[in-house]
């Protein structure tokens, strides 16, 4: 069984010698942010599945030519990210080509589906959330993460220096908070159940 | 309560939220893990040089009468190149790959649901009727080698 405290590099290697194992490891490791990278870019559920599909089947094709390994997780935002860029060129294209319609950027989830599997106060951080600028919600979007992604990483897909990662985060969560204020009066940092 | 503690707290409910309202299926990791049984060791990848699509719109339009839109690709490894062109008919794609600086013996196109061989009559490889997806071509060559075409989507 791998190791999970391996090394990316070694795990790349393996992978690479062809062991599946180390295979997996990666993927399990890294599938959840490529998942959040397709998201913060607006895709819906298939398309998101199929540009993380495809991402991983790029790797496979470049497991023996990976310059840097320790910097894996990089290559594998740059290629999603750019996965991410063709699908939502084609499905614009698509809809363009669609007689009468015309093209909008897809909505994940939008407001009354929301409204049905969420709170009242879930829904409105939501809308909220869904309004932000768009560097503002791509940025939250990758930080909330589980575990989190390397700031190099985060970095690389917001074209933002590592220094500015933090002051960022921290400006988008007070512009975010301020929001819901105006929405719902002061909001509690914490859970909607928990009372202050 | 502090500042951070806030900001951490908020974070944690945006994840929560996230994981409510845009759930990631448990198909997409079993199918990236899966994905490992498609590695091929025995061919030389044709990595993607130029495809059209990737262009802004306009530039390299080419349209044909009564086709529509061609996207034109271009892929290469060593001596090796393809130019592919793919039209939409009928609400499928059709393909015509020209292979050149190889002789090609033998052709398949392989997609997410299945293979089929193709003729490769003077290296002129056609595929009709195509579903939209993920494809790459599979080529063997007369002096040995084979190679692959790195995925594309059509």
């Amino acid at each position: 069984m791998s190791d999970p405290s391996y090394a990316t590099g070694v795990l790349l290697k393996q992978a690479s010698d062809g062991d599946q194992r180390a295979w997996d490891e990666l993927v399990n490791r890294f599938t959840r942010l490529l998942w959040s990278v397709a998201r913060a870019h607006r895709l819906d559920t298939p398309d998101a599945a199929d540009a993380v599909q495809t991402t991983w089947l790029r790797l496979l094709e470049h497991l023996d030519r990976i310059a840097d390994p320790e910097r894996l997780v990089s290559w594998l935002v740059t290629t999603m990210r750019r996965e991410c860029l063709r699908t939502l060129r084609r499905t614009g294209r698509e809809r363009l080509h669609a007689p009468g319609e015309t093209f909008e950027p897809p909505d994940p989830a939008d407001a009354a589906d929301v409204g049905l599997i969420l709170a009242e106060r879930d829904a409105m951080l939501w809308t909220a959330f869904d309004r932000m600028p768009e560097r503002c919600r791509k940025l939250l979007r990758l930080l909330m993460t589980s575990p989190p992604p390397p700031y190099e990483a985060v970095a690389t897909l917001l074209d933002m220096p590592i220094g500015s990662i933090g002051p960022t985060r921290k400006r988008c969560l007070s512009n975010l908070r301020a929001q819901l204020e105006q929405m719902d009066g002061p909001l509690d940092g914490g859970p909607a159940s928990e009372e202050r | 309560m502090n500042a951070t503690h806030d900001d951490e707290a908020l974070l944690d409910r945006l994840r929560t939220l996230c994981e409510q309202v845009e759930p990631m299926p448990d198909t997409v990791v079993q199918a990236a893990r899966a994905a490992f049984g498609l590695r091929r060791l025995d061919a030389e990848l044709a990595e993607l040089m130029l495809d059209s699509a990737d262009e802004p719109a306009g530039a390299v339009a080419v349209r044909a009468a009564g086709l529509g839109d061609i996207r034109m690709l271009s892929f290469s490894a060593g001596p090796l190149s393809v130019e592919l062109q793919v039209t939409d008919r009928d609400g499928a794609r059709h393909l015509v790959a020209q292979v050149i600086g190889v002789d090609v013996t033998a052709a398949a196109l392989e997609t997410d649901t299945g293979r089929r061989e193709l003729d490769t009559d003077d290296g002129v490889l056609i595929a009709d009727q195509v579903p939209a997806g993920r494809v790459r071509f599979h080529l063997q060559t007369a002096d040995g080698p084979k190679y692959l075409t790195s995925w594309i989507h059509i």
